[in-house]
C-alpha cells in the first residue's frame, strides 16, 4: 500500500480563500518588486481588495462542514466565524495604517504583505484540526508579527520589542512542540479527532504524568502567544514597541486566532481530561487579569495601559475555556472575541489620530483636554473605554455577562468574584482616560492633523460594531453558539 | 547498539553544555556542530538516515557556516557577560535545574503507547528507501503543511530582506 | 561469526587497498599538475628529481615530513591543532562511495569495487562536502592572521553561495533517474547516448563550476588567492599540517571529478578496456580540465563570484528542475 495523494475539489474548496489570500499576497510581491517607490500606496488598497475578496469566499463557505487534506484541515462554521473576525481586523489594521508608514519614512510594500501572510497564517490554525497544521499555522502567523514588530527598524524600541518577541516566541513554539511530541507519544496520533478517540476508546491513565507534561507545555505554549500570565513578559514591550496599527493588529488578531486553535485544540482533543486541565487554566485566568489590571493602573503611556489591558482581556476570555463544558461557554469566548476585537482597535486608531509634529500621541498626557481639541474623537474614545469596562451599552457589557455566566454555570463562582473586582479595578484606569479628556486643560495645542478618509472609516466602523454589538447582543450571541455546535460534539 | 546510543547520547549533552558554557562564540559554534552530529548519528540509529544526512547537510553545513561567517565579520573573541544577566543567572539556574529534573522524572515515570505505525522496516524496504516513503507521505497526507512551510520559508526570506533593505527616503 | 569476521576484514583490506591507491593518485596527481601547467606556459615543469622528476612528489612529502610544523604566536591552539583534521577527514570519508566498478562475480563471489553503497549516495557525498568547509574557516580563523582571516571569510562566504546551485543542479538528474543510488545512475547511462551531459547539459554545466569552487580550484580558489591573500587560510600552516591542507584538496579533487564521471559520464560504461580503467581515464579528463582551467583564466573577484552564484547559477539551476519537470511529464 502506497499513501496516494488524494487531492479532489472537496479539499480545494475548503482551502480556497487561503488559497486566493495566498495568490494575491504573492502577486502584490511581484508587483511590490517592479513598481516604483512613489506607487508602494497602491499596495495598501491591493491588499485591501485581497482581503475583501477573501471575505467573500470565506462567507461563501458557510454551511459547509467537512475535513480535508486528511484531516489536517476543516471547514466549519467555528473557523469561519474565527476567519471572519481576522480579515475584519486585518482590513481595519491596514485602513487605519494609511499614510502611517509613510508619515514614518518607510515607504515600502512589504509591511502589508507581510500582514497579509500573517492573516494566512491565523486562517490556517483557525481550520487546523492536526496538531502539526495547528503549528504551521501558528508559525506562519508568528513570524511575519516578529518583522512587523521591528518595522520601524530605525527605532530603538521596535527593534528591542521585536528582538524579544522573536526569542520569546521561538522558545515557546519550541516549548508547543515539545507538548506535541508527548502527545504522539502516548496517542499515537497528532490528529485532534483521533486524539479524542483514544481518550474516549482507551480511557484517561490518570497515573500516566506525561499527560500532566502535556498539558503543562501546551498551557505554555499557547499562553505564551495569548500573553496570558506567567507568559506575558514580552507583551508590553512588543506592543509599545510595534507600529501602533500593529499593536492593534497583535492585540486582537493574533489574540483571536490563537484563541481558536487553543480552544479547538482543548475542545476537541482533550475535553476527557478537562476535569485535569480546568483549575490550572482558572488560576491562570485569574492570575492573568488581576495582574494585567493592577499593572495598567500604573502606566503612563496609554499605548503600555492598553498593552496590559490585553493581557488582562485575555484572562477574562481564558475564563470561557474553563468553562468550556457548559453549553454556552465556548460560545461566550467568540462573542467576547469579536466584542473585545472592535473595543480593543478603536484606541490604537485614535493614538494614530493623536500624532503631531511633536508628540507621538501614545502618553495618557497627549489625551489631556481632549474634549476640548477634538470633541469627536472624544465622545469615540469614552465609547470604547465603556466597552472595555463592559458598561452597556457597549459590546463589552454582554461579553462579560455571558462569560461569567458561563463561569457560573460550571461552578467556578470564585473566578467570577475574582473576575468582577477585576472589572471595578480596570474601571479605574479606564475612567481616567476620560477624565484626562474632559477634566484636564490640554498639553499639547498643537492642531491636529485633517485625518485621512480610510482611517476615519476604520474608526468608524469599530465604534459602530461596538455599539452594535452593545445594542442588539442576541444575534451575535447567536452567530456565536450556531458556530460551535460541530466543535465539541 | 545501546552502548552506541548512550555515547551519542552523551557526546551531544556534553556538547550542547559546551555551546552555552563557551566564553569564545567560534569554540561555541564548534560545540554546536558536535552536537548536531551526535544528533544525526541518533537518527542513524533509528534507521532514519535520510534525516540524518539532511540534519548535517542543512544545520552543520549551511546555516553553521552562516553563523560562523557573521561571527568572523563581527570578529568577537570573547564575549562579555552583561551584568543584567548576571543578576537572572542564579535563579535561572535554579528554575532550569528544576524543570529538568521535572521533565526527567515525568518522563521516566510515564507509559507511553506502544504504537506501530505502518512504516516499519520490511515497508521501507518494499517502498525503495527512507527517502521514497518519506517523499510518499511527504506529498500526501502531509501535503498542507508542507506547502505551508513553503509559504513560511518565503515569508522569513521577505522579513529577512525588509529588515536589512535601505527603504528609508530622505533619512 | 566466521562470516561476518571475514567480511569486515574483506571491507578492511578493500578500504586500505583504497586509501593507499587514493593517496598515490593524490601524490601524483601534483606532478601531472605541475607538468600540465609547465607544458601549458611553454616550460618544462619538474625536471630534477627522477625521470622528468617523476619522484617530486615522493622528494615534497618527505620534506614535508621532516620540516618544522610551526605554530604562530596567538594562535587559537585547539582549533588550529583541528584544522588541518577537519579539512582531510571529510575528503576520506567521501571516498567511501565512489563507485569505482559494477560488482564483479569472480568464481561464485559477488565483487564489490567500492566500500559501500548507499540508497541516499548522493547525499551522502553532499553531507561530508558540506563539512569540508570547516577545516578552511577553523584554519584562517585561529591562525591569528589578517590575511587568513580574509581567506576564510571567503571561504564562507564562497560555501554560501555556491552550494545551493551545487545541490540544485543534481535535481534534475535524480528526478529522470527515480534513485539517489550512484550505482543506479550510472546503469541508467549504459551508451553514450544516455549519458546525463547529452540529457542534462545545463545542469552538467552548473555543477562543473560549482566543483570548481568545491575544491577551491583556481579560478574560484578565492580563499588562497596567493597574489592578494599570501596563501588564504593556511598562510600560517608548515610542515605536516600544511600537507593535510594540500592532501585534502588533491582528494576531494579526485572525489569530486569522480562524481561528475558517475553523473554525467556514465561512470564505468565505456567500450574495449575494463571498467575501472573507463572510470579513472574519465575522471582524469575532469581532473585535467581543472588543471587546464587554471592555467588559462584568471581569477574572479569574490564579490562577482557571488553575484554570479546567486543571480545566475542559482536561477539556471531552478529553470533546470523546472524543464526537466516538463520534460519528464
Amino acid at each position: 500500500m502506497i499513501e496516494k495523494l488524494q487531492f479532489g475539489m472537496s479539499d480545494f474548496v475548503a482551502l480556497l480563500p487561503e488559497i486566493i489570500l495566498c495568490v494575491f499576497a504573492l502577486l502584490i510581491t511581484v508587483y511590490d518588486f517592479m513598481s516604483k517607490r512613489t506607487n508602494k500606496a497602491l499596495i495598501s488598497y491591493m491588499s485591501q481588495v485581497a482581503f475583501f475578496v477573501t471575505l467573500i469566499a470565506t462567507f461563501t463557505l458557510i454551511g459547509n462542514n467537512y475535513t480535508a487534506y486528511s484531516g489536517m484541515f476543516v471547514i466549519d462554521t467555528f473557523a469561519i466565524f474565527i476567519k471572519v473576525v481576522i480579515l475584519l481586523v486585518a482590513m481595519i489594521s491596514v485602513a487605519a495604517s494609511h499614510r502611517f508608514i509613510t508619515d514614518e519614512g518607510y515607504e515600502s510594500g512589504e509591511y502589508y504583505i507581510l500582514i497579509m501572510f500573517s492573516v494566512l497564517g491565523m486562517m490556517i490554525m483557525a481550520s487546523a484540526t492536526d496538531l502539526i497544521s495547528v503549528f504551521v499555522g501558528l508559525e506562519l502567523m508568528a513570524i511575519p508579527c516578529y518583522f512587523l514588530t521591528g518595522f520601524f527598524k530605525k527605532q530603538n524600541r521596535s527593534i528591542e520589542g521585536a528582538l524579544k518577541y522573536f526569542l520569546m516566541g521561538a522558545f515557546s513554539s519550541a516549548v508547543l512542540a515539545y507538548g506535541i511530541s508527548f502527545v504522539y507519544g502516548v496517542t499515537g496520533t497528532t490528529n485532534l479527532h483521533k486524539i479524542a478517540e483514544f481518550f474516549a476508546t482507551q480511557g484517561v491513565d490518570i497515573n500516566n504524568p506525561a499527560l500532566y507534561l502535556v498539558l503543562t507545555l501546551f498551557v505554555a505554549g499557547f499562553g505564551f502567544k495569548i500573553a496570558a500570565v506567567p507568559f506575558h513578559m514580552w507583551c508590553p514591550d512588543v506592543y509599545e514597541g510595534a507600529p501602533t496599527p500593529i499593536t492593534a493588529f497583535m492585540s486582537t488578531a493574533v489574540k483571536a486566532a490563537s484563541f481558536a486553535a487553543f480552544l479547538r485544540v482543548y475542545a476537541t482533543a482533550l475535553p476527557a481530561l478537562h476535569i485535569n486541565w480546568a483549575p490550572t487554566l482558572a488560576v491562570l485566568a485569574a492570575l492573568t487579569m488581576t495582574i494585567g489590571n493592577i499593572v495598567a493602573l500604573t502606566q503612563s503611556s496609554f499605548k503600555r495601559m492598553l498593552a496590559y489591558s490585553s493581557i488582562a482581556h485575555a484572562g477574562y476570555i481564558l475564563i470561557g475555556l474553563v468553562a468550556l463544558k457548559v453549553s454556552d461557554g465556548v460560545a461566550s469566548v467568540l462573542f467576547y472575541l469579536i466584542a473585545y476585537a472592535f473595543a480593543n482597535m478603536g484606541p490604537f486608531i485614535i493614538i494614530i489620530l493623536l500624532r503631531t509634529k511633536n508628540s507621538s500621541g501614545e502618553m495618557l498626557t497627549d489625551l489631556h483636554g481632549l474634549g476640548k481639541r477634538a470633541p469627536l474623537l472624544a465622545g469615540i474614545m469614552l465609547i470604547f473605554m465603556f466597552s472595555l469596562t463592559g458598561l452597556p451599552p457597549t459590546g463589552g457589557f454582554p461579553g462579560k455577562y455571558y462569560l461569567f455566566y458561563a463561569a457560573v454555570q460550571s461552578n467556578y463562582v470564585w473566578l467570577t468574584v475574582v473576575a468582577c473586582i477585576n472589572t471595578a479595578i480596570s474601571a479605574f484606569y479606564y475612567f481616567k482616560v476620560g477624565m484626562y479628556m474632559y477634566m484636564h486643560e490640554p498639553r499639547n495645542t498643537e492642531e491636529l492633523e485633517k485625518p485621512s478618509t480610510p482611517v476615519l472609516t476604520a474608526l468608524y466602523i469599530c465604534v459602530g460594531m461596538t455599539l452594535l454589538i452593545g445594542i442588539m447582543p442576541h444575534r451575535f450571541f447567536e452567530a456565536a453558539k450556531q458556530s460551535i455546535m460541530l466543535l465539541t460534539s | 547498539m545501546t552502548f552506541v546510543f548512550y555515547l551519542l547520547g552523551f557526546v551531544a549533552i556534553v556538547s550542547s553544555i559546551c555551546v552555552v558554557s563557551f566564553k569564545n562564540p567560534i569554540h561555541s559554534a564548534l560545540g554546536l556542530v558536535a552536537a548536531l552530529f551526535s544528533t544525526a548519528g541518533i537518527y542513524i540509529l533509528l534507521n532514519a538516515e535520510f534525516i540524518a544526512v539532511l540534519e548535517v547537510i542543512i544545520y552543520a553545513g549551511a546555516i553553521m557556516v552562516l553563523f560562523l561567517f557573521v561571527l568572523m565579520c563581527l570578529n568577537i573573541r570573547e564575549l562579555k557577560m552583561m551584568p543584567q544577566f548576571n543578576i537572572l543567572r542564579p535563579i535561572a539556574i535554579v528554575v532550569g535545574a528544576f524543570l529538568l529534573v521535572y521533565i526527567v522524572i515525568i518522563i521516566i515515570q510515564s507509559n507511553f503507547g506502544n504504537f506501530t505505525g505502518v512504516y516499519n522496516e520490511a515497508k521501507i524496504i518494499e517502498l525503495g528507501g527512507n527517502a521514497k516513503a518519506l517523499g510518499q507521505v511527504l506529498y500526501s497526507r502531509f501535503l498542507l503543511p508542507f506547502e505551508i512551510i513553503s509559504i513560511l520559508l518565503l515569508v522569513a526570506m521577505i522579513g529577512a530582506i525588509t529588515l536589512m533593505k535601505e527603504g528609508l527616503r530622505g533619512k | 561469526m566466521d562470516g561476518m569476521i571475514l567480511k569486515i576484514i574483506f571491507i578492511l583490506i578493500k578500504i586500505l587497498i583504497i586509501f593507499g591507491a587514493t593517496m598515490f593518485i593524490a601524490g601524483w596527481t601534483t606532478w601531472v599538475e605541475r607538468k600540465i601547467i609547465g607544458h601549458m606556459q611553454l616550460r618544462l615543469g619538474v625536471m630534477r628529481t627522477g625521470p622528468h622528476g617523476l619522484l617530486q612528489p615522493l622528494a615534497d612529502g618527505v620534506k614535508l615530513f621532516f620540516k618544522e610544523s610551526i605554530v604562530p604566536e596567538g594562535c587559537d591552539r585547539a582549533t588550529f591543532e583541528l584544522a588541518p583534521i577537519l579539512s582531510l577527514v571529510p575528503a576520506i570519508m567521501s571516498l567511501a562511495i565512489v563507485p569505482f566498478a559494477d560488482k564483479i562475480t569472480i568464481a561464485g563471489r559477488t565483487f564489490e569495487p567500492f566500500v559501500a553503497n548507499l540508497n541516499i549516495g548522493i547525499l551522502y557525498i553532499f553531507a561530508w562536502s558540506s563539512l569540508s568547509p570547516y577545516g578552511l574557516i577553523f584554519a584562517g580563523w585561529s591562525s591569528n592572521n589578517k590575511y587568513s582571516l580574509l581567506g576564510s571569510l571567503r571561504a564562507a562566504a564562497l560555501v554560501i553561495s555556491y552550494e545551493i546551485p551545487f545541490g540544485f543542479s543534481i535535481i534534475g538528474v535524480l528526478m529522470m533517474v527515480g534513485t539517489m543510488n550512484l550505482i543506479d545512475i550510472v546503469h541508467a547511462q549504459p551508451d553514450i547516448f544516455h549519458y546525463f551531459i547529452f540529457r542534462q547539459p545545463l545542469a552538467a554545466l552548473i555543477f562543473f563550476i560549482s566543483i570548481v569552487a568545491e575544491t577551491n580550484r583556481c579560478p574560484l580558489d578565492l580563499a588562497e588567492a596567493e597574489s592578494e591573500l599570501v596563501a588564504g587560510y593556511f598562510t600560517e600552516f608548515s610542515g605536516m599540517r600544511f600537507s593535510f591542507f594540500f592532501l585534502a584538496e588533491y582528494i576531494s579533487m579526485f572525489v569530486i571529478a569522480s562524481m561528475f564521471t558517475v553523473f554525467f559520464l556514465g561512470g564505468w560504461h565505456g567500450p574495449v578496456l575494463p571498467p575501472i580503467l573507463w572510470f579513472l581515464i574519465k575522471t582524469y579528463l575532469i581532473v585535467i580540465s581543472y588543471m587546464w582551467l587554471r592555467a588559462t583564466l584568471p581569477r574572479i573577484r569574490y564579490d562577482q563570484m557571488m553575484s554570479f552564484c546567486w543571480k545566475v547559477l542559482l536561477p539556471l539551476s531552478i529553470l533546470n528542475i523546472f524543464l526537466t519537470a516538463c520534460y519528464i511529464n
